[in-house]
């Protein structure tokens, strides 16, 4: 009888993997030998998936630059570069480049002095003051030839409902929609930001990014906590200090400093893009030759040399602040080009992702201290060493301490007994539906290819993964689980209400 | 290497050695656009279940997957006044409780397995209920879906967890300065106790019951008015037929597809201000009410918005100015009641006022002259070469196709408004700019630290703070056993009759004394006379005399409003309000008159600040006060309550005394508030009567 029913088990366990194997290779491998991919003499890599459900196309640039290329000083400048990258280039934004650089190389030269002045012993008060004098008046005068958000304008006239841009710690994200007839018009535009840009409007623009700061931190009881998390989690490698810089850096940076780190890390070998949508391949090539094989390749940067070392204890702080409690907790992994990875990811989906995750099951409906609890990875990026994340929010009258607790439990006994068969297909099945869902949409779709091409080495790994998916084990996610979550490798952060 | 593919590689190469002497085109060039490739309309399938279901569908293969929507008229606006936020709980406990075959752990365990979802989601006039799973899972999927939305279990147990989750959500409401503005410039436009506006406390998360999310569901959850729309890999006619099996059991009953509440609206122009004393950036939101998406003037107002919000409120106050990262203007269309125009930005707070000037100066400017041919051509391009986006995949067409249905609007009413955007001129968003913007009305909210603003906000109009405090919850009594019960009503009975009878108690109409107020400031005792009158049940006016003439307070049970000699009236403060209501409502004779409603409980002996006596609780709607009776005369010798200060809120303790009898009923003539030990005021009567003649107008507010 014992033997039936498990031979029996076995054959539907068998059944099931082979038909979802045969279902999964099917669509998957059909996109993905959808997908062509080519590289310029200058280096810049192209990967293009075409999809003609409707007459649009998805535009990704991924520049291989963030905020952990930054250094003492210029915190927040890939942030603010990201900004700039909107201003316009040579053509684009201005009625009249050659008198505008003279104004603009003035309010430059006038800024420096500035700097210079305040930073002596005794600044002359009255000297900075003519010089302020002096450099608004060039600024005007420089202002008179600008032609104000005329890049945005351009994209916008075409149609674009996406264009934007964002940066994190890893890279700096270029973002476009067109209907699919504007294909040139992108790569007209586009090469011209790279190759000819012009950081116009720059002391007002780091205003911006300064009330961008004021916005998502300082007045952000979370956006404070994160801050802070990032600066006690990593002592040594920039991952510590955030995308947005300190308002201090913000303040000094110049427009020298600006054009210096874009020559530096916006070289065509450092820019990967991925379009997806109604085109066709080797059109897209065709016209990124003409288009952006002029821009000149650079010397590679220098990589960064810094490594988190491994911590010699907890660390835990806190952020008084006029908001209820709240707890986030990291864990020390490695990047995410590691095989530990996907074991790392499936944790994080078993612990605490969806109602029936374990977390959510201990501490929102059974013990009811929780409101929200999670895991995530890739924190602050995924490209070195980065965090396992857990937080939780606590429900009312309860504290993030009774939530440390119970998330510590549940960790211990992943450790101790790992996960359950049918855990670990929950996840695979979660994983498979969310790459189809991420797959249906251009966007999606677009930054998707770029971060496996860039962080993980080749785009093909996005389709790889799901083989390695099939091969995860127990045993394989106790052993990561015992080698990465413990409480010396870890750092705690909490909101502690703070009265008026 | 195969030919065909040495052939393509030649051809490809051929075409890029020919193509690098081709010229680049320079980005502002006029590019001569290929023509865009047809949009392919989908063929949305229809159908009509005999229980009145509507049912749409669209063949979707591009990958294994099926989404469903089933959109519900109900929402969040129907919630009785008392109980805001019963439909979110009953949202939330459909799908987290389960049904009966599968409840609500089961269901996520299962869900979960699978890599499904299904979620419902509760807004202001519609519930939306949302499947997606991989394609396989079809007829599970469906027996869940017609298992939850027919029988739903409502546990006691995920009730309770819903209302924690709400609970703490109100507990966090003023952790984030941007919700904290989002939501009281909701409430300055439709009116705070307005259903688009309101929001739930804990006093009506306590009130909903159990039979409460059972009649809501019994009443909204009906096949007729539901569209569902379903797509993915799947064929047309054989779906049709899986869910007419699914679904056509579900017998018809009559619901009436509930009307939205209908909103009125006077222009005014209103400065309010909220403090937040740990931030260094200003939250400003200004503007009025909005329009709906069917009036004719919809187009017009489209291209005016966007040259408002991009061109002149972007341009100018984040690029050119630098005073923010966020700034925007939205004309906003609501689908069924009017939506909200708004302008706003956050800004440090050295910029405040300066930010909100420039933000009014935009709105007058864009009424005084027409925008530019260039404006106008952009903003046109901008929405006509973007149409294409709203039509770019089976899920968006499907969407929009129900809910054009849900809401009444002919089904291409999307191309209708190209069309009409099309033809719009330069004298035509002139005319609409004139016609609905009101820079003069507006209601500006900021929320931030005036200590450190440009200038004072009283610059700009008289402000009014608005006081964010969380009313609390009240404090939850443990049920009485049935002897506590039986003895609180027999003592409470006693100090009816003590204080001159339940009978004479009932026969009051209305009341008048002359009082004299004593009240403990930082700055000293203060001591005011005055009047009170009192129309039971909910309406109370006090007369102040003060040196520059008479100062009228009234609180009614809508409305609070005081009354300075020479000035208009503005409204009382909240926390003032809320303490007179709560007055009238713990007021003995309204006590008498409402007894049969208050649970009531005996707590034994007491002695409170060294008074002894014998201690009940009362409690109604999750209001509790307490009262210490003395022990032989039965008279109420004190009042324990929360009320709410200047600071928030804390327990108050009123001792009672001096009875005298005051056209035949006793009456405490001195009364002393205490917080703990220290005294906070007193109210001594020096003359009081009840049934006196009482002209209705006294009560009126100007």
């Amino acid at each position: 009888m014992k033997t039936k029913i498990l031979m029996r088990n076995a054959v539907i366990w068998g059944l099931a993997l082979i038909f979802s194997a045969g279902l999964k290779a099917k669509t998957l491998a059909d996109i993905q030998n959808q997908i062509r991919e080519y590289v310029l003499s200058n280096g810049m890599k192209w990967i293009v998936l075409p999809r003609h459900e409707a007459p649009v196309v998805s535009f990704h640039v991924y520049a291989d630059v963030g905020s952990a290329n930054e250094s003492y000083g210029m915190t927040g400048i890939s942030h603010l570069l990201e900004h700039l990258a909107f201003k316009g280039t040579t053509t684009v934004g201005t009625t009249n480049y050659e008198e505008e650089k003279k104004w603009l190389a003035r309010t430059d030269s006038l800024y420096a002095l500035i700097q210079m002045e305040e930073n002596k012993f005794k600044p002359d008060t009255l000297k900075i003051k003519a010089l302020r004098n002096a450099f608004d008046q060039a600024r005007a005068k420089a202002q008179e030839y600008v032609v104000s958000n005329e890049f945005i304008d351009l994209c916008m006239k075409e149609g674009d409902p996406e264009v934007n841009a964002y940066t994190n710690a890893d890279g700096t994200h270029y973002v476009n929609a067109l209907p699919s007839n504007r294909l040139e018009f992108w790569m007209a535009l586009i090469s011209d930001r790279f190759l000819n840009p012009v950081f116009r409007e720059f002391y007002k623009e780091r205003d911006v990014v300064m009330e961008e700061r004021r916005l998502r931190v300082e007045t952000n009881p979370i956006g404070k906590l994160i801050e802070d998390f990032f600066a006690m989690a990593f002592k040594a490698h920039p991952y510590r200090h955030g995308t947005l810089g300190h308002m201090s850096d913000l303040r000094h940076i110049t427009r020298k400093d600006a054009i210096e780190y874009f020559q530096k890390y916006y070289i065509p070998s450092n820019l990967t893009v991925a379009i997806v949508g109604d085109v066709n391949p080797e059109e897209v090539f065709r016209l990124a030759e003409i288009y952006f094989a002029r821009i000149p390749s650079g010397p590679k940067p220098e990589p960064i040399r810094t490594e988190e070392p491994e911590q010699w204890g907890e660390r835990r702080f806190q952020v008084m602040a006029q908001s209820q409690p709240v707890l986030l907790i990291g864990y020390h992994r490695p990047e995410a080009k590691s095989n530990h990875d996907l074991p790392l990811e499936a944790i994080s989906n078993i612990l605490g992702q969806g109602r029936s995750s374990r977390l959510y099951q201990k501490l929102v409906k059974e013990l009811k201290i929780a409101i929200e609890v999670g895991s995530f990875n890739g924190w602050p990026g995924s490209k070195y060493p980065n965090l396992c994340a857990f937080y939780a929010i606590p429900a009312k009258d309860k504290t993030n301490q009774e939530c440390l607790d119970a998330i510590d439990a549940e960790i211990e006994k992943i450790k101790k007994e790992s996960v359950t068969k049918e855990e670990l297909t929950k996840f695979k099945r979660t994983t498979l539906k969310s790459m189809y869902d991420q797959m249906k949409n251009n966007s999606e779709m677009a930054e998707l290819l770029t971060f496996y091409e860039v962080v993980h080495g080749d785009w093909r790994t996005l389709f790889e993964r799901i083989q390695t998916l099939d091969a995860l084990t127990p045993e394989e996610i106790q052993k990561v689980a015992n080698l990465y979550l413990n409480k010396k490798n870890r750092t705690i952060g909490e909101i502690v209400p703070e009265s008026n | 290497m195969k030919r065909t593919h040495i052939i393509k590689n030649f051809a490809f190469f051929f075409l890029v050695i020919f193509g690098v002497g081709f010229a680049q085109k320079n980005p502002k060039e006029i590019f001569q656009y290929p023509p865009l490739h047809a949009i392919q309309m989908p063929k949305i399938a229809e159908a009509v279940l005999k229980n009145h279901m509507r049912l749409f569908l669209v063949e979707d293969p591009q990958y294994p997957t099926i989404d469903i929507r089933i959109m519900i008229h109900t929402g969040s606006v129907y919630d009785p006044p008392e109980k805001v936020g019963l439909a979110s709980i009953a949202g939330t406990v459909i799908r987290t409780g389960g049904s009966q075959k599968f409840p609500g752990d089961v269901l996520d365990a299962l869900l979960e397995t699978l890599g499904a979802r299904i979620e419902i989601e509760m807004d202001q006039t519609m519930a939306m209920v949302s499947a997606s799973f991989l394609k396989e899972d079809i007829d599970k999927i469906l027996e869940i879906l017609v298992d939850l939305l027919r029988y739903p279990l409502f546990p006691e147990e995920k009730i309770e967890l819903a209302k924690i989750e709400q609970r703490s959500m109100v507990a966090r409401r003023n952790d984030d300065v941007r919700e904290i503005a989002d939501r009281e410039f909701q409430k300055l436009i439709y009116g705070k106790d307005h259903p688009y506006a309101r929001h739930t406390e804990y006093a009506f998360i306590d009130a909903i019951t159990r039979d409460d999310l059972v009649q809501f569901h019994q009443k909204y959850f009906q096949p007729n008015g539901m569209i569902l729309g379903i797509w993915g890999d799947f064929k047309t006619q054989e779906m049709k037929k899986k869910l007419a099996k699914i679904f056509s059991p579900w017998p018809e009953s009559y619901t009436e597809i509930p009307r939205p509440p209908s909103v009125e609206y006077a222009y005014t122009f209103s400065v309010h201000y909220i403090h937040k004393p740990d931030v260094n950036q200003s939250n400003i939101i200004l503007g009025h009410i909005g329009t709906t998406l069917d009036n004719p003037d919809y187009p017009a107002l489209v291209v005016m918005n966007q040259i408002l919000s991009w061109d002149r409120m972007f341009k100018q106050i984040r690029t050119r100015e630098g005073l923010a990262y966020s700034v925007w203007g939205y004309y906003g269309a609501e689908y069924d009641h009017p939506g909200v125009f708004s302008v706003g930005c956050q800004t440090k707070s050295q910029s405040t006022v300066k930010a909100i000037r420039m933000m009014l100066e935009e709105i007058r400017k864009i009424q005084n002259e027409e925008v530019s041919d260039e404006e106008l051509q952009k903003s046109k391009d901008r929405y006509l070469n973007g149409f294409v986006f709203k039509l770019d995949s089976k899920a968006k067409i499907i969407q929009r196709q129900m809910t054009y249905l849900y809401y009444g609007l002919p089904p291409n009413f999307a191309e209708k408004v190209k069309n009409e955007v099309e033809k719009v001129t330069k004298a035509d968003v002139l005319r609409v700019a004139r016609k609905y913007l009101h820079p003069e009305h507006v209601h500006i909210l900021v929320v931030g630290r005036e200590e450190e603003f440009d200038e004072p906000l009283s610059q700009l109009g008289e402000v009014h703070p608005i006081d964010i405090t969380i009313p609390q919850p009240q404090k939850q009594m443990p049920p009485p056993t049935p002897e506590e019960e039986s003895q609180a009503r027999l003592l409470l009975n006693q100090m009816f009759t003590a204080l001159g009878g339940m009978d004479s108690l009932l026969a009051i109409r209305n009341g008048k004394w002359e009082v004299q107020i004593t009240q403990n400031t930082p700055m000293g005792e203060m001591a005011l006379e005055g009047e009170i009158w009192i129309a039971y049940p909910d309406q109370m006016r006090i007369d102040f005399n003060t040196s520059w003439g008479k100062m009228k307070m009234l609180v009614n049970s809508q409305e609070a409003w005081i009354e300075i000699p020479g000035q208009e009236s503005m409204a009382m403060p909240e926390v003032q309000a809320n303490s007179v209501r709560r007055s009238l409502r713990q007021d003995f004779v309204n006590l008498a008159k409402n007894f049969s409603e208050w649970k009531v409980q005996y707590l034994g002996p007491a002695t409170w600040n060294g008074i002894k006596g014998e201690e009940v609780a009362i409690a109604k709607n999750g209001e509790v006060f307490h009262l210490l009776l003395d022990s032989s005369s039965k008279l109420p010798l004190a009042k324990r309550y929360t009320e709410s200060g200047e600071e928030g809120p804390f327990e108050a303790t009123e001792v009672l005394s001096d009875y005298k009898k005051l056209g035949g009923i006793f009456t405490p003539m001195k009364s002393e508030v205490f917080s703990g030990e220290k005294k906070i005021s007193q109210t001594v009567i020096t003359q009081g009567q009840y049934n006196v003649e009482l002209d209705s107008a006294m009560f009126k507010i100007k």
